[in-house]
């Protein structure tokens, strides 16, 4: 078992094959060697880290994420890993935009690949099929172009 | 959103290569953070991440700041290279609509930019060709994949000229070519050009071209694709460049061609052929001496024309020393004795390494026809047999599985014996036949391979029957008492498939479970309800 404590210091005990799902907690684990010394996570919250456990536990016997053909993957094998194909994993990710990024930002702390590539598809699926307007609205995002610009903008779009 | 201090706005490359840092190339930001604070400032947000429940925060302006501020680039250009890959092609510029931070985010990330989708269906407009020409700066000097389709019915053969702009422009990056599929006529087929590499520096690795029309003169001369797909005809196969070949598939080529490019393309490993017959008679190509290819290792092999022609050409004058899988589609015949002689031979020649063999289609064989072909390939592991529902002659498979125990009988037999074992590593039989199944004989290929107390079975994992009922209405029936006891102590090992279908009905029936369950009940006959 693997202790862990978050910024608000809750004490969580965890798996070790579950806590190493996370390459930081996984180098920590091989720089201190055996030890009962709990493992700090200053840069997530119980609340996060309540989410990112729930995800760990779950996907724990997954196989490891494969890299790509050289990075160039064809079209087809990419729009399949844009897609969150798993029912649990769109009800895991169907939270407040808060949560959702605050997720991200714990998966990307604590180095967690899949849960970071999972998590951005899901605020991917948020634009997908959206307009420009649109998608400000879901982010809430200032349209800071100036008339020119947005002209343009508009032109580009239309051409495409 | 709060503006970023990006500087002056400027069309059509206002941002500078800013972030590149972060992605394949390795380009110096250190000029743009010292002019851009506030990019350098979200950089920094990546080393230390911030996350907790502070859900909104103001901006300077007292305005309510966007979500997506807290999150670093990186995790920007992640989730906008999944939007890119979820979404058609070009719906990619519709980021750079957003706002100044996610342009400047996305014009600047290079491999956003690396995957070009084409659809040729009006005239370009000057605007539409600009962008093409800008979306191809942006991948800056990344290997690229590019679709090019085009509405053949929409474009007049007189307006082809109108595309020539656009081919020639993908054409100067064909240096960046990563992967290449075109589906065109072959008036613009023909307009692609390498010239912009060498043959040294062409990183060309998949080439997928599909035209209705003959291409007279193949486009490219200085790539060396190692996966190549040719859907339409190639006229004349001397002008690719098939050297560095390891995939190949054309979907219409005359054997003589097909003849022609295995030789010339010594690393080809898996290679999936349509081929027609154009010997017309001539003895020209059976004459010379058999081509032996080194390595394939995975052919598919489907002839169109109707007397098997080009199936006798091809395999009299191929050796596939290192062929593991052959795949046969197509009507053949295997009771002509010139076809099924001259296959046999390639067997005897080719086999020493194959393990699967499938036939698939219109299959005219009687069961001695297979016994020669499985004796001329003793170590298939896999053997399929998918007969088209159409075939008009049923596969008389009596003599095929009797063969599996002839080399246990006595030579005073009035049967013929077999002097070593049918396929003796066999591991999966996956049979779908037109017509009634002998069931009854499937024992035979549960025979062990010698006499003696201790001698071993066939390995066989997977036993796939499936029989086809001559019509909807047949009636349904069971695999009798005997055999279903016979069968059953290899169940543990074995997988049993055993299914009927009727004619004209989708679904099929789960015979052998049937079977065990029917039988199982005492006082039952085999009459079946």
């Amino acid at each position: 078992m693997v202790i862990l404590i978050t910024s608000d210091n809750v004490k969580y005990v965890v798996e070790k094959d579950v806590a190493e799902l996370s390459v930081l907690v996984k180098n920590m684990l091989e720089d201190i060697g055996p030890s009962d010394e709990p493992i700090p996570l200053h840069n997530v919250t119980s609340t996060v880290f309540n989410k990112v456990l729930e995800y760990c536990i779950y996907h724990r016997n997954d196989p490891p994420p494969s890299d790509d053909d050289e990075g160039c993957a064809s079209p087809l094998h990419k729009y399949l890993a844009s897609h969150i194909c798993s029912e649990w994993d769109q009800r895991f990710f169907d939270v407040d935009q808060a949560l959702l990024f605050d997720i991200i930002l714990a998966a990307n702390y604590l180095d967690i690949k899949t849960l970071l590539d999972d998590a951005c598809k899901a605020v991917a699926h948020l634009i997908q099929g959206k307009s420009t307007e649109e998608i400000r609205g879901i982010f809430n995002i200032v349209n800071d172009f100036t008339p020119e610009e947005e002209a343009r903008v508009k032109k580009e779009n239309v051409s495409s | 959103m709060a503006s970023p201090n990006v500087g002056e706005f400027r069309f059509p490359d206002f941002v500078p290569s800013l972030y590149l840092g972060l992605c394949v190339d390795e380009v110096s930001v250190q000029g743009f953070e010292e002019n851009h604070g506030f990019l350098a400032n979200r950089s920094k947000i990546s080393d230390k991440p911030r996350c907790g429940n502070n859900d909104l925060e103001f901006g300077a302006e007292g305005t309510v700041a966007s979500m997506t501020d807290r999150l670093p680039l990186e995790i920007h250009i992640l989730i906008f290279e999944l939007y890119r890959d979820s979404c058609p092609n070009w719906s990619l510029m519709m980021l750079g609509a957003v706002c100044r931070t996610w342009r400047s985010i996305a014009w600047s990330a290079p491999h956003l930019w690396t995957t070009l989708d084409i659809c040729l269906s009006e005239r370009p407009t000057d605007t539409w060709f600009q962008l093409l020409g800008e979306w191809l700066t942006r991948s800056k000097s990344l290997p690229l994949t590019i679709v090019i389709e085009t509405l053949s019915f929409s474009i007049d053969v007189g307006d082809f000229p109108l595309f020539y702009p656009v081919i020639d422009l993908i054409n100067q990056s064909s240096h960046r070519w990563y992967a290449l599929q075109i589906s065109a006529p072959s008036e613009l087929i023909t307009r692609l050009s390498d010239a912009t590499c060498t043959s040294t520096s062409s990183i060309l690795h998949r080439l997928s071209i599909t035209c209705s029309s003959n291409i007279f003169d193949f486009p490219l001369r200085k790539a060396m694709p190692t996966k190549l797909y040719i859907s339409g005809e190639v006229s004349q196969v001397e002008t690719v460049t098939w050297t560095n070949l390891t995939r190949l598939h054309i979907d219409d080529i005359s054997v003589i061609d097909a003849l022609k490019i295995l030789p010339l393309s010594p690393q080809l490993l898996r290679c999936s052929l349509t081929v027609y017959d154009n010997t017309a008679g001539s003895w020209l190509v059976v004459t010379s001496a058999p081509i032996t290819h080194p390595n394939l290792q995975h052919l598919k092999f489907r002839h169109v024309d109707e007397f098997n022609a080009s199936f006798r050409t091809f395999f009299r004058n191929i050796t596939l020393v290192a062929i593991k899988t052959l795949v046969c589609f197509g009507k053949l015949d295997l009771t002509d004795d010139s076809t099924r002689e001259t296959f046999v031979s390639f067997l005897e020649r080719s086999s020493s390494h194959l393990k699967n063999l499938t036939f698939h289609g219109s299959v005219y064989a009687a069961g001695h026809d297979l016994i020669r072909v499985a004796a001329a390939s003793p170590w298939v592991m896999r053997f399929k047999l998918h007969q088209c529902q159409e075939s008009e002659e049923a596969i008389d498979l009596h003599a095929f599985l009797n063969a599996f125990d002839a080399h246990l009988l006595d030579h005073d037999e009035p049967i013929s014996v077999m002097s070593q074992p049918l396929w003796p590593n066999l591991r999966s039989i996956d049979l779908s036949v037109s017509d009634t199944f002998p069931w009854e004989l499937l024992p035979r290929l549960f025979a062990t391979l010698s006499r003696g107390p201790d001698a071993q079975c066939r390995p066989i994992k997977l036993l796939r029957i499936r029989s086809m009922l001559p019509s909807r209405y047949a009636p349904i029936y069971y695999i009798d008492q005997s055999t279903v006891r016979e069968l059953s102590p290899f169940a543990s090992n074995t997988t049993f498939h055993l299914q009927i279908q009727r004619l004209g009905l989708g679904s099929s029936l789960d015979l052998w479970n049937r079977s065990r369950e029917y039988w199982n009940v005492e006082g039952q006959t085999n009459e079946g309800p």
